[in-house]
């Protein structure tokens, strides 16, 4: 990952992956399907340019990137090629497929044998079923490790096993049927409220608070009538823990098993969705050293290896209010948004400077291009240059407008998303940018959900 | 529904997205027209909640799995569909 070979290595991914892990038998916890919210995490592919190092490095994404955002970005001086043509959809899929499996049959097929001519390797967001069968394809010589080591990693029940095996810390406890949940639940409830964690539940769904028993009824019915319908039952239930900040380590294990600590991201979280995240000083870093948490890490990568995974993980920590650290909260066998901000960080390096990676949840009224965001904050000196460097970084452009077009009529409300990296030196100064950035939303008539 | 029982109904549902929201005064600016999912915004967890407490304050089990997302196009809209689910239980 953290390579600097003159490789022309192909980037790509389809982000919230964990659906495509997740077995569909399994019951699920109560959720209702947000298409406008799925369209936009498929868009997040272009997320990925900051993972390129070099002009030669091609990041492919579902939709072409916005032409005025990659030209933004080159001006700032990010190195990167990219795909001007859409994935075209082939007969044989469905647009909720992964990337890798659409272009495996897309129409312009063609196009794409063309532009991965050079490529020398794969750098995917993630390993998913039809990644190994990308590869074959399109003759991309890529180690990657099987989906089922893959899968086992990211699997929160196994995560849940391996702090017990390895770190001897004990969070939760399993369940495998509605009938269990009640009684488990019940007896977590007579001391603090608890989370029911879904095996495969990806940040912001899949978790799910319980704080009484009239909650807890409803939701064991709720799994009670899948389990009818012939769906198995498997969640993790961990009691609310009293924490004080959510963090974690990136890591790249090696084909050979040796492994790298890439960096520490802490994360200012609202609610279960990360809301801001932002690379951690050193001094943390040393407190957590001190604590053994980066020897942990390196238990954690050991395992990992032996289970038969390499490439990159991001496990999820928490630090809690009596000081103590909650090492493994989960582990995301992937590339993952921490390590964005830490790519972020490493392109900021050379102007002393770091950012907070964030999004804003938009409400759009009326159509607005990114042209239009990018010229008000321009006109309000609040966009990052770089003879400007504390500013707003625009990490996204698709995401704030991919749903204007799946809309019934034009005229329509539709849901936007809008990924930026907040850069500034001081920690108050990125928060005045984010309320200047909030304003110029609200100049343009765009609701801004995110507080 | 009688006029005010539909009115009550409304009222009852802005301010629970009130509550969900974090943000009580936001109810009061709601207008019957506006769309939950675009002018509201909830997230999926907000969502789910925002759903929790109106079984809890109508007293209807809403089913999951076949939820239509067009019924929170409108308070107005949810509000027929509140008071048919409601009917039918």
């Amino acid at each position: 990952m953290e390579s600097n070979d003159n490789s022309a290595k192909l980037h790509l991914g389809s982000f919230g992956s964990e659906r495509f892990w997740r077995n569909p038998a399994l019951s699920q916890l109560p959720g209702v399907v947000d298409a406008q919210a799925d369209t936009i995490v498929a868009a997040m592919d272009e997320l990925m340019f900051a993972a390129c190092h070099a002009q030669n490095e091609l990041l492919v994404t579902r939709q072409p990137m916005d032409k005025t955002h990659v030209d933004y970005l080159r001006e700032t001086g990010f190195r990167f090629s990219n795909n001007d043509k859409p994935v075209e959809l082939g007969a044989s899929v469905s647009a909720n497929d992964a990337i890798c499996g659409l272009l495996q049959a897309a129409g312009n097929g063609a196009y794409f044998s063309e532009l991965f001519a050079d490529v020398t390797g794969l750098s995917p967001y993630s390993v998913l079923p039809t990644t190994e069968p990308f590869c074959r394809h399109y003759g991309i010589a890529q180690q990657i490790p099987t989906i089922e080591a893959v899968n086992k990693a990211n699997s929160k029940l196994f995560s849940h096993a391996l702090e017990v095996e390895e770190l001897d810390e004990w969070h939760g406890e399993t369940i495998d049927s509605a009938a269990e949940l009640e009684t488990a639940g019940k007896r977590l409830l007579e001391n603090a409220s608890f989370l029911i964690k879904d095996d495969f539940g990806v940040s912001g769904k899949g978790n799910f608070l319980v704080d009484s028993n009239p909650l807890l009824e409803r939701i064991v019915r709720h799994i009670g009538k899948q389990e009818k319908q012939g769906k198995h039952t498997r969640f993790l239930l961990e009691p609310l823990l009293e924490k004080a900040l959510d963090f974690s380590c990136q890591l790249d294990i090696g084909v050979s098993g040796e492994v790298a600590i890439v960096s520490a991201q802490k994360m200012e979280n609202a609610g279960f969705a990360f809301s801001a995240i932002q690379t951690a000083e050193p001094a943390f870093v040393e407190r957590l050293d001190r604590a053994g948490y980066l020897g942990k890490m390196q238990t954690v990568a050991a395992r990992l290896y032996q289970e038969g995974y390499f490439g990159p993980v991001c496990i999820d920590s928490m630090l809690l209010k009596d000081g103590s650290i909650r090492s493994v909260v989960e582990i995301n066998a992937r590339q993952s948004m921490g390590l964005i901000n830490h790519y972020v960080d490493r392109f900021l390096e050379p102007f002393s400077t770091q950012g907070s990676l964030l999004f804003f949840s938009l409400g759009l009224t009326r159509p607005v291009s990114f042209d239009e965001i990018l010229h008000t904050m321009r006109q309000e000196a609040i966009l990052f240059q770089a003879d400007r460097p504390e500013g707003i970084l625009p990490l996204s452009a698709n995401t704030l407008s991919v749903n204007r077009n799946t809309q019934a009529s034009r005229e329509a409300a539709y849901k936007g998303r809008f990924y930026a990296s907040l850069v500034a030196t001081r920690p108050e100064a990125r928060l005045g940018l984010k309320e200047k950035m909030k304003r110029v939303f609200a100049s343009l008539g765009i609701n801004v959900f995110t507080q | 529904m009688p006029r005010s029982s539909e009115s009550i109904m409304k009222k009852k549902i802005k301010s629970i997205l009130g509550e969900v929201k974090e943000n009580p005064e936001f109810a009061v600016n709601l207008s019957d027209d506006a769309d939950i999912v675009n002018e509201v915004g909830l997230d999926s967890l907000q969502l789910v909640t925002f759903l929790f407490k109106l079984e809890e304050a109508f007293d209807i089990e809403i089913d999951f799995e076949n939820f239509d997302y067009a019924d929170l196009s409108s308070i107005n809209r949810l509000s027929e569909v509140l008071t048919a689910h409601h009917g039918k239980q």
